[in-house]
């Protein structure tokens, strides 16, 4: 008994461990400012206007500056990294990003499913051309920065439509789902078989009886080693993301016990939104 | 000693049960993904297509006389016009690639309007222009990104249908399952993202 148990542990672990196929900066608050374009107090003022923002509309804006776009086009890393970090809400996909690549000289303002009828591709490349790329062209990238999210924040006011529906559930969650039941039916059904075989006398009755007793203990045996297992890989992931690097999507769910979702450490977290590819580019 | 054998040949057969049941949900999950990940391509070619009327009136209103290649525009527009999309298609090579075709000429007609525009700097300067030139832009970026979600969802679909166990469960449970279609991809479309910091 003790041999299936320890399988059926080592089955949870794995199934629990989350995939991590990229790797991208993390999303330490509404400003990332990994290219230092920003002083703390600006960072901290454009900070509050974001939140005061997603507070009054639930739409999330998220300003980025990176240092490298790794070698691929702004579009490109742009919707990557807005559905990586999930930025807007699940059911709305209302999340902006506003990235600036100093570097390679491109910004992009990306605009998530949900907002692509408010917030359309004229009047992102609008805000580009008429707020952002003339304070960029002198160099002044904060006051770029700062004129771009206000004016993003203004065309945002107040509305925001649904216009796409919400990403599909994925094969991953319903897999690891079956793989808890199946656990727990192996372990069930052998440790019936067991006790129904090993028998020297007694009654059918008694014996199935015991058998689905025993059975049962078990079940709750490895509920229990399931939790702690849990526990240990959100232990593991918590101090992953503290070391720096970020998981994607975080960790499984396991019979219910954890809780998936992105990095939700320094108290902002994206909502579950995703984005299409609209929004709009600009260079200097 | 046989109940030993008796008790691990239960187990073995539960594992590969459950294995299996837990595939059976896979394939049509995998496919309405992939259906669903077509009709968004599908709606960003449209969306694109609708551009071109306005796009060609505004064109025309500065460059009238450049009536070739605003009549490769036209053109190559009706001809995707013409061809309505079904699930089908996502199994026949032949429709799936009159398709991409179709959408390709568009596709390239545009490239050389844009080519063309730039020699007219009014034209460039003109607010409506400029307005339906951003559109153009993102709706390009919409169907690249669209494109991409539908590749990866026919390949996840498509390798279900092909390892194992998900090819034993379609033998046995989706006989009418077939590997399905997929886009050709573009030089721009083949570098998968793979962003490491």
């Amino acid at each position: 008994m003790r041999f299936f148990l320890k399988i059926a542990l080592l089955f949870s672990l794995l199934s629990s461990l989350a995939v991590a196929d990229l790797t991208f900066p993390k999303l330490t608050g509404r400003v990332v400012d990994n290219a230092s374009l920003l002083s703390s107090s600006q960072e901290q003022q454009l900070t509050q206007l974001l939140k005061a923002h997603e507070d009054k509309t639930t739409n999330q804006v998220v300003v980025v500056t990176l240092p490298s776009l790794q070698g691929y086009t702004i579009e490109e890393y742009g919707v990557e990294l807005g559905r990586h970090w999930r930025i807007g809400q699940k059911e709305k996909n209302n999340g902006i990003l506003l990235i600036v690549a100093p570097n390679e000289r491109k910004v992009r303002i990306e605009v998530g499913y949900g907002l692509e009828g408010t917030l359309t591709d004229k009047i992102a490349h609008d805000i580009i051309q008429e707020k952002i790329l003339p304070a960029f062209k002198r160099g002044k990238y904060d006051q770029g920065i700062e004129n771009g999210t206000s004016a993003i924040v203004q065309a945002l006011d107040g509305e925001y439509q649904v216009t796409r529906a919400a990403k599909t559930t994925t094969h991953h969650k319903s897999g690891s789902d079956f793989i808890t039941v199946g656990i727990i039916a192996i372990i069930f059904l052998s440790i019936v078989i067991e006790s129904l075989l090993s028998g020297k006398s007694s009654s059918t009755r008694f014996k199935v009886a015991a058998a689905i007793s025993t059975g049962l203990a078990a079940i709750a045996y490895f509920i229990f080693f399931s939790f702690v297992a849990s526990i240990v890989v959100w232990i593991f992931s918590f101090m992953q993301i503290m070391l720096g690097g970020s998981t994607t999507g975080g960790y499984s769910s396991s019979g219910g016990f954890s809780s998936g979702g992105g990095s939700s450490f320094g108290g902002f977290s994206g909502g579950g939104g995703s984005f299409g590819g609209g929004g709009a580019s600009g260079s200097w | 000693m046989q109940k030993i054998i008796l008790g691990v040949v239960g187990v073995i057969v539960a594992l590969i049960a459950i294995v299996i049941v837990s595939h059976i949900n896979n394939i049509p999950t995998l496919d309405e993904n992939v259906k669903a990940k077509f009709s968004q391509v599908d709606n960003q070619y449209k969306r694109r297509a609708d551009l071109v009327p306005n796009l060609v009136a505004t064109v025309k209103g500065y460059a009238s006389h450049e009536k070739d290649v605003l009549t490769q525009v036209t053109e190559a527009r009706a001809k995707v016009g013409q061809m309505n999309l079904t699930p089908q298609m996502l199994n026949d090579p032949k429709a799936f690639a009159q398709f991409e075709a179709n959408q390709g000429a568009l596709s390239s007609a545009l490239s050389r309007l844009m080519v063309v525009v730039e020699r007219y700097p009014e034209l460039k300067a003109d607010k409506n222009f400029q307005a339906l030139q951003s559109q153009l832009e993102g709706t390009e970026n919409r169907i690249s990104v669209a494109r991409k979600d539908y590749i990866a969802a026919v390949q996840k679909y498509n390798l279900e249908l092909r390892t194992v166990p998900g090819r034993w469960v379609a033998a046995i449970f989706y006989p009418e399952a077939e590997v399905k279609e997929n886009f050709t991809a573009t030089p721009q479309e083949q570098s998968v993202p793979k962003v490491e910091f």
